[in-house]
């Protein structure tokens, strides 16, 4: 790059993103049509693995054809890794989950809890969630929110996800694996100060030297890198990381070191 | 290319209000290419609407910093037009005249439609600086008694083509404050804040033009490179993004007037 900034996708550190989404989202219109596109984009940044969702499956009340239909599509794009959004509440989502699991290697399912209007602690239908995720060695990528809540549709009512549930199901579910994803930075800090082990992405916190003042109250070890995209510009997010002041060993942890270490505990 | 941010609280919630601390950010800014910032004020530490006493003691540490840091630092003046022509016109002499601030800060006082606007307006057009109005879309917030809609930034920016204004903050304006201010072109409108929404800049470059679109970051509330990021990685030209992380911000902390003296000679 030309300008004075560094240039933050010549990295050396493979990063792994964990919160990629792909489909037509009807508030937003997205640079690709493609998903050859897309993971274009992804590259070009540095990216080298992305865990993609299928965003029909955040407002269609059955997300199991979107699910389906995204295995399909990236079956021969290597660096997407299809995560399927589950809802809980929805009948019949283990069987789906069976068939997915048969059909690709899906590191971790999506739940979007203020979209499908449930609690991460109503346990009649959360315990056999935690239990499954538990048996496959699955993560939970807990979204709080797709989009700013002042700025979204007007007609759109969901607002995020409040942490103290996210909060309340770390306490119930201390084994379980999970990463909350788009979350503010005072979010972020509570999930790092109230619970043990809920991970965290990148993609919402904000401040001045940001990752370093998240740090101050999160393990590295439970910090991810996300970058919303494609609702957000990849790049930036990744600059996030980049041009930040934390040392290289910190950034190859955020960026992937930590996506790396959960893949390779798998069952 | 270079970069210039046009829209900043160095010293915010009285954080970072130490010299010390300030290098640091200044420091950091430097290493991304940032070559200097606008200082817009501690604009929310004693609330919505401040007193005499409260925006003086804003406006003298915002002087402060400039002093420090001469060569990095531009001032603007924030006011609060509730309390009345005098204390603004005296304001902004003395920031302006008296300290070589560049611009009017407006925050969310009062809506820039509301009467109070007018010797604001008037002393721009005098002193021959920029009004940077906080803005945002209210369709969500509905804070619109005091907040500033896009709509509210363009019926100010038509009742007075002769004063140049910028809209603050893209991504909380959106779309439509994008073409609320479209036909009103002594309106510019600055990047800043919110999270780096994909396709916004790309958006206002093609309705505006890409000499109506300025880069400015909003810390210490956001991450810098975050910020710069959201311009260096948009889908639009290399001199679309010279014009919007610097060029544009020269442009409007130049006066438009040559000076007296000048112009008799």
């Amino acid at each position: 790059m030309s300008n004075g900034m560094p240039d933050a996708s010549d990295t050396a550190t493979p990063l792994i993103d964990v919160n990629v989404s792909w489909g037509a989202w009807p508030f937003q219109r997205f640079a690709d049509d493609t998903l050859e596109g897309l993971a274009y984009r992804l590259t070009s940044a540095g990216i080298v693995q992305a865990w993609i969702s299928h965003v029909g499956g955040i407002l269609h009340a059955d997300p199991r054809s979107f699910n389906l239909d995204l295995i399909e599509d990236v079956r021969n794009i290597e660096m997407l890794r299809p995560v399927p959004v589950i809802n809980p509440v929805f009948p019949g989502w283990a069987n789906h989950l069976n068939q997915l699991r048969g059909e690709s290697d899906v590191p971790a399912v999506k739940l979007y809890p203020a979209h499908h209007n449930y609690s991460l602690v109503d346990r009649e239908f959360v315990d056999p969630l935690v239990d499954y995720l538990g048996a496959y060695g699955l993560k939970a990528l807990i979204c709080l929110r797709v989009e700013d809540e002042r700025t979204r549709y007007h007609g759109l009512r969901v607002v995020g996800h409040p942490v103290d549930d996210v909060i309340a199901f770390g306490k119930t579910y201390p084994l379980a694996s999970a990463i909350c994803l788009n979350a503010y930075l005072p979010e972020a800090r509570r999930i790092g100060q109230e619970t043990d082990s809920i991970g965290v992405d990148i993609s919402f916190t904000d401040w001045m030297f940001v990752l370093e003042e998240l740090l101050t109250s999160i393990d590295i070890g439970r910090v991810y890198f996300g970058s919303h995209s494609p609702f957000l510009y990849t790049g930036a997010i990744v600059d996030k990381l980049m041009l930040s002041r934390l040392t290289d060993e910190q950034k190859a942890r955020i960026g992937g070191g930590n996506a790396q270490d959960l893949l390779a505990a798998r069952v | 290319m270079r970069v210039f941010d046009i829209h900043t609280h160095p010293t915010f919630e009285a954080k970072r209000t130490e010299r010390h601390e300030l290098e640091e950010v200044i420091g950091y800014a430097r290493s991304l290419g940032v070559e200097g910032m606008v200082v817009l004020g501690d604009v929310l530490l004693y609330g919505r609407t401040p007193t005499v006493d409260e925006v003086r003691m804003i406006n003298d540490k915002t002087i402060e910093l400039v002093e420090w840091f001469p060569d990095y630092f531009t001032g603007f003046c924030f006011l609060n037009p509730l309390l009345g022509r005098s204390f603004v016109e005296d304001e902004t002499e003395r920031c302006v005249t008296e300290h070589g601030f560049r611009g009017i800060k407006l925050e969310i006082c009062n809506n820039a439609r509301d009467a109070v606007m007018e010797p604001v307006m008037d002393q721009a057009r005098k002193l021959d600086v920029v009004v940077l109005q906080h803005t945002a879309d209210q369709t969500i917030i509905q804070q619109r008694e005091y907040h500033t809609d896009p709509a509210d930034t363009a019926w100010l920016g038509r009742h007075n083509p002769d004063v140049r204004i910028i809209m603050a903050h893209l991504t909380s304006c959106g779309m439509r404050g994008v073409m609320e201010i479209a036909d009103v072109p002594n309106i510019t409108v600055d990047t800043s804040a919110f999270q780096p929404v994909a396709g916004l800049v790309e958006y206002a470059v093609e309705a505006l033009g890409s000499d109506r679109v300025a880069y400015g970051s909003d810390l210490l509330i956001r991450d810098l490179p975050t910020q710069i990021g959201r311009v260096l990685r948009a889908d639009i030209s290399e001199a679309d993004k010279q014009r919007i992380l610097f060029d544009n911000a020269a442009a409007l902390l130049k006066p438009t007037r040559q000076p007296k003296a000048e112009v008799e000679a």
